[in-house]
């Protein structure tokens, strides 16, 4: 019965970390809207209105307002390859934004003025498989939204927890000159940064400009994958009922061989309410042992399959995800209940004399 | 039918109903045994001597008439009462040694403790020696003998300090010295206690003080080991 347990356990766990990691990829590739919140303009414009920039940059919580274009590169993910912006900002808004951002300079160095050079973090360039020196963005790349005229080079690599990317303010400029200029705008405090995002959200005129903040995007992703959750949900339930109704049978079956020893131990005193509670505390015991196992073997092989098996193919993984954990709870839960429910039962109906005269 | 013994039962039947046919297990059998007693109990297969220790030791309730210890009426305590009085006041030895099997023999004689503290560690540990199987409270019951089985099976029935020990055919499953053994450790208790021994062994109660005889769900009348042995005329003995 253990094993089935640690099994189940292991089963339930992995499922929901590989599915949680789409939730954890996207967030993931949408961390620096943590950091800062861009605003890009809509209906065809090239700029977002000075009415609306000039608005933004006199709230109070506004520190500073970036004016950035960019082009994008793909990145891997669960779903496919998925287009990521490389910013092109001025030198000193580049520094600010990544240390906003917790990340730092670790190799190579930063992009030169107008030359095709970029700097990304170290998240993806494992994704994309990059070292320094290579192609990170391609004018035959297929799938971006916004693609480079000429090959751009990753001359750098960031450290830290946010995937975020860079060029030179002077690059994009010459060579994109009819992409779309975003804002780039930040609070005073970095912790108020996703509230900001909300705020701006519920102030400007989205028929003008679009805005990027992360608790939108956190919304979005949800809402596309509800149903995705919906069948996983479904998924756990059957396998937790039919977990626990086989464990609770094994549990009913260990019972019955050891029926003439619960017997005798009735027959010479030991209360009902004092077998109940042996004979449950052993399969509380047993469940919650197999529950800990199972989910240390989730543990290690998730870890262990993290950077051979799923970074490389986009997929982000928790090894230690607490939704997952949680989500197999149910299984140690619900056999229990059925122990407590078939022995009490059966106990209720346990006629010594008949079992020893047995014999 | 003298009433001034410990354990006494009165016109006790046991009847088991099959529609509307009746079968007598017991019938208004009606005995007295006295304190501090080896007493044997005797009779042919399904002559009700089983049916009889269990609704002695409380562990069947009788269709008809009662059963009481002292002034303590079994009829009119309910079955979590009897559950009490069995692990306060009684012991029991059965055909088959069943112990706990993932516990030590030292653990399974515990359980016949009332409280669980040293006292009742160093009497169970004293136990051990007295029985012959000192050395073996560590071990688990699958690495003991039937016959080492067995004597834990009386060290536990004896930890409560039982006003009677009930001992249901304990030699059936032992070879013949383990069986005798047995016979001597339950035998020696006569001086705690009343001891009860069903058999279909006459030399099983050798020692005994005295047998009851059962024929038919109804007692036959009591006898002595020597005219069981001898397979004398039957003669009742009242004590």
């Amino acid at each position: 019965m253990g094993f089935v347990i640690v099994l189940s356990v292991f089963l339930i766990a992995s499922v929901v970390t590989i599915v949680d990691s789409i939730d954890l990829t996207v967030l993931t590739i949408y961390s620096y809207t943590r950091g800062f919140t861009p605003i890009i303009p809509r209906a065809g414009r090239l700029r977002v209105d000075r009415d609306i920039a000039t608005r933004v940059s006199k709230l109070p919580q506004t520190e500073r307002v970036v004016e950035s274009s960019g082009f994008f590169f793909n990145v891997n993910t669960v779903f496919g390859r998925l287009p990521f912006v490389c910013f092109g900002v001025p030198e000193d808004d580049r520094d600010y934004l990544i240390q906003r951002s917790g990340d730092r300079l670790t190799q190579g160095r930063m992009p030169r003025k107008g030359l095709p050079e970029a700097v990304a973090s170290e998240g993806i360039v494992r994704n994309r498989k990059l070292k320094l020196g290579d192609i990170i963005a391609s004018p035959t790349d297929t799938g971006s939204l916004v693609s480079v005229p000429v090959p751009v080079k990753l001359v750098g690599i960031l450290s830290g927890p946010t995937w975020i990317a860079f060029t030179s303010k002077e690059f994009t400029d010459e060579a994109l000159p009819l992409v779309p200029h975003s804002i780039l705008v930040t609070t005073h405090k970095v912790s108020d940064q996703v509230a900001f995002g909300d705020t701006l959200m519920g102030m400007l005129d989205r028929v003008r400009v679009q805005v990027f903040s992360f608790h939108s995007l956190v919304k979005e992703l949800r809402s596309t994958l509800s149903s995705m959750y919906l069948i996983m949900g479904l998924v756990n339930g059957t396998v937790i009922f039919v977990v626990a109704l086989m464990s609770g049978m094994l549990s009913n079956i260990y019972f019955t061989q050891r029926i003439s020893e619960f017997a005798v131990l009735s027959a010479i005193g030991i209360r009902r309410r004092t077998l109940m509670v042996h004979a449950v505390s052993e399969t509380a015991i047993l469940t919650t042992i197999g529950w800990v196992l199972g989910s240390l073997v989730d543990l290690t092989f998730m870890t262990a399959l993290r950077g051979r098996l799923f970074e490389p193919r986009g997929m982000l993984i928790n090894p230690s995800d607490p939704f997952a954990f949680v989500y197999t709870l149910p299984i140690p839960l619900c056999i229990t209940l059925f122990a407590i429910a078939t022995i009490g039962y059966r106990l209720s109906r346990l006629d010594p004399v008949t079992i020893i005269e047995r014999r | 039918m003298p009433d001034n013994g410990l354990l006494i039962s009165e016109e006790v039947s046991l009847i088991y109903t099959d529609g509307e046919r009746e079968t007598f297990a017991l019938k208004d059998v009606s005995v007295s045994l006295p304190e501090r007693k080896f007493v044997g109990i005797m009779g042919p297969s399904g002559s009700g001597k089983s049916s009889l220790l269990y609704i002695l030791s409380g562990l069947k309730r009788p269709t008809r008439g009662d059963v009481r210890i002292g002034d303590y009426r079994y009829g009119s305590h309910s079955d979590s009462d009897l559950i009490d009085l069995r692990r306060k006041r009684f012991g029991f030895v059965f055909q088959q040694p069943y112990l706990v099997t993932w516990q030590t023999a030292f653990e399974n004689v515990l359980m016949g403790a009332p409280i669980l503290d040293r006292a009742a560690e160093r009497k169970a540990t004293e136990f051990f020696e007295q029985l012959g199987i000192g050395g073996l409270q560590h071990k688990l019951p699958s690495q003991l003998s039937g016959g080492e089985k067995q004597r834990v099976c009386v060290a536990r029935a004896m930890m409560n300090d039982p006003e009677v020990i009930f001992a249901d055919e304990p030699t059936a499953s032992l070879d013949h010295a383990n069986g005798h053994l047995v016979i001597e450790l339950l035998s020696a208790y006569r001086d705690r206690g009343t001891v009860i021994v069903v058999t279909h062994d006459p030399e099983m109660l050798t020692g005994a003080d005295s047998i009851l005889m059962m024929r038919d769900g109804q007692q036959a009348g009591w006898t002595v080991p020597s005219e069981v042995l001898e397979n004398a005329a039957r003669k009742t003995v009242h004590i």
